[in-house]
């Protein structure tokens, strides 16, 4: 499978699909870090909801890139839909966690911040980057051509959906009482902001339970993916 | 042979599709498929464009499940190669894109280099090897297109048209391919329109019509006066007048500037004597390994 995942992400790169994304992610850190200093974990909650929408976008390039037969050749190669769908994942993670490492070294070595990160926070705000970049991607799942035939269509439901994630907090704000649970079908990606912005004055198990509810729906997203991909037919 | 095998208790079935119904848009594609792949058996499926080859093909492969009926495979799993009707855009030279693909099934590297080394000679690939294939024509990339699926030695073998594109060597190159993995025991299914395969390699010929078998034909191989092809060079009418007045000379057509003789096995001696005492040459003798030559002449000809 790692073979195939690095096939898949070779295959990827010399297509220069990621350029736009990986480009319109890292132009807006760079925005972000225009001036210094800048407060530790106030950026990190940014940087990880730039890469919550860099990841989803990356997602849907990664998995659009390649063509029906090409597909098919890889699931024959490999031995079976499964195995071709978890070397998929895995590939998709590689961006995810590279752009971990570049939002999380970029300001501590280019010293944008007030003051010296602690290690709490710094591995704080890489579960968060993980968790972000991973529900992303894990959106980006459903809306690959492969579900959607409708490129148009699936960029604008994704991109509303995006949307509707990061403002869940104030949609459900707006809505009457008894639909106020609609909040936590969405992604949660405005509770782990939260818990980001405010990692010092919340208790650590909370915080880590907010990441950790993130880290499910990503799993549970991927599960889903999985057993309705493996009931469907491979691209022709 | 393959019947003789089931007669004895070994049925060695690779895949089999039993009543096998499939469904694109809520019409059927195949209807009722019931199908039994052996070891070292070649099918050939033959019929019109749209008759639903391509995807019994993509079923056998595990690529498509079916609405109805089953694929089971009694060996629990099985190594495919499988040769799609129009091979993907892929952004690699064959190398890479080869060397890659040995890595996915898992192939011990230094023995795949040296099969896909001599599978790039074979169909005379070995020039373009580290070129990138988006500048290839059709016939080169199905030249890769077969490559991918045949090394590692799949024990099934799936080709959607494998000679689209190819020229007259390379489909002979190919042809002799597929006899060598078919001798080593990988099943063979392929859709085909030239007769040429059909007649060299097909133990069983399946004309699909609609998504239905509506007939199958089977020939037993080597068989007492079955006839060989023999591909050579004669020089002058007299030479040729006297060769396909033997009677162990079956048929005798120019093709360029060779002649293809369909020698009886049991003159095969005496006719490549004749060729060479008139000092022709004698350029390739392909032993009769397939169906019927009038066979498949008549099914293909069903199948128009």
């Amino acid at each position: 499978m790692i073979a195939l995942s690095r096939f898949l992400l070779r295959s990827y790169t010399r297509k220069h699909a990621y350029f736009a994304p990986l480009a319109a992610t890292l132009i807006a850190m760079f925005l972000l870090y225009t001036y210094k200093p800048n407060p530790v974990m106030d950026s990190y909650a940014v940087t990880s909801v730039f890469l919550f929408v860099g990841s989803a976008w990356l997602a849907l390039t990664f998995l659009n890139h390649g063509s029906p037969q090409q597909e098919q050749l890889h699931i024959t190669h490999i031995g079976g839909m499964k195995r071709y769908l978890f070397s998929q994942i895995m590939a998709l993670l590689v961006p995810v966690a590279m752009c971990t490492a570049i939002f999380m070294l970029y300001p501590i070595a280019a010293q944008m911040f007030d003051r010296p990160v602690r290690i709490g926070e710094f591995l704080l705000a890489v579960g968060g980057h993980l968790v972000m970049g991973g529900l992303g991607a894990s959106l980006a799942l459903f809306f690959q051509s492969a579900w959607m035939p409708n490129g148009s269509r699936a960029v604008a439901l994704l991109l509303a959906l995006v949307i509707a994630s990061i403002g869940a907090k104030s949609i459900a704000g707006l809505l009457p009482e008894q639909l106020r649970w609609l909040r936590w079908i969405f992604p949660p990606v405005s509770p782990i902001m939260d818990v980001l912005l405010n990692g010092g004055a919340e208790p650590s198990h909370k915080v880590w339970l907010t990441l950790g509810y993130g880290l499910v729906y990503a799993l549970l997203l991927g599960l889903v993916y999985m057993l309705v991909s493996l009931r469907r037919d491979a691209r022709t | 042979m393959a019947d003789k095998r089931e007669a004895e208790g070994r049925d060695d079935g690779l895949v089999i599709l039993r009543d096998t119904v499939k469904t694109y848009n809520g019409r059927n594609v195949l209807h009722n498929i019931s199908l039994k792949v052996r070891q070292g058996e070649c099918i050939a499926l033959i019929g019109k464009n749209g008759s639903g080859k391509s995807t019994l093909l993509r079923l056998l492969a595990g690529l498509s499940r079916p609405a109805s009926g089953t694929r089971t495979v009694p060996g629990g799993s099985l190594r495919i190669g499988y040769v799609p009707e129009r091979f993907p855009p892929i952004v690699f030279t064959p190398w890479e894109f080869l060397s890659s693909t040995a890595a996915v099934r898992g192939l011990d590297k230094h023995a795949a280099e040296e099969e896909l080394n001599v599978l790039l000679r074979q169909l005379d690939m070995e020039h373009a090897m580290h070129v990138k294939m988006n500048q290839f024509s059709k016939g080169m990339l199905q030249k890769i297109n077969l490559i991918q699926a045949i090394a590692g030695k799949p024990d099934l073998l799936l080709l959607d048209e494998p000679l689209s594109g190819l020229d007259v060597k390379a489909q002979e190159n190919l042809l002799h391919v597929l006899l060598a993995q078919k001798r080593s025991g990988t099943a063979i299914v392929m859709s085909v329109h030239e007769s040429k395969l059909i007649e060299r390699a097909a133990d069983r010929v399946l004309l699909i019509q609609e998504g239905r078998i509506v007939k199958e034909s089977r020939e037993e191989r080597w068989q007492p006066g079955a006839v060989a092809e023999v591909s050579a060079r004669i020089p002058g009418p007299e030479a040729l007048a006297e060769i396909a007045a033997h009677p162990g000379v079956a048929d005798c057509t120019p093709d360029s500037d060779v002649y293809l003789l369909q020698v009886e096995e049991g003159s095969i001696d005496q006719v490549l004597r004749i060729i060479l005492d008139r000092g022709g040459s004698v350029l390739s003798v392909i032993p009769a390994e397939g169906i019927d030559a009038r066979m498949g002449e008549r099914l293909q000809a069903a199948a128009r």
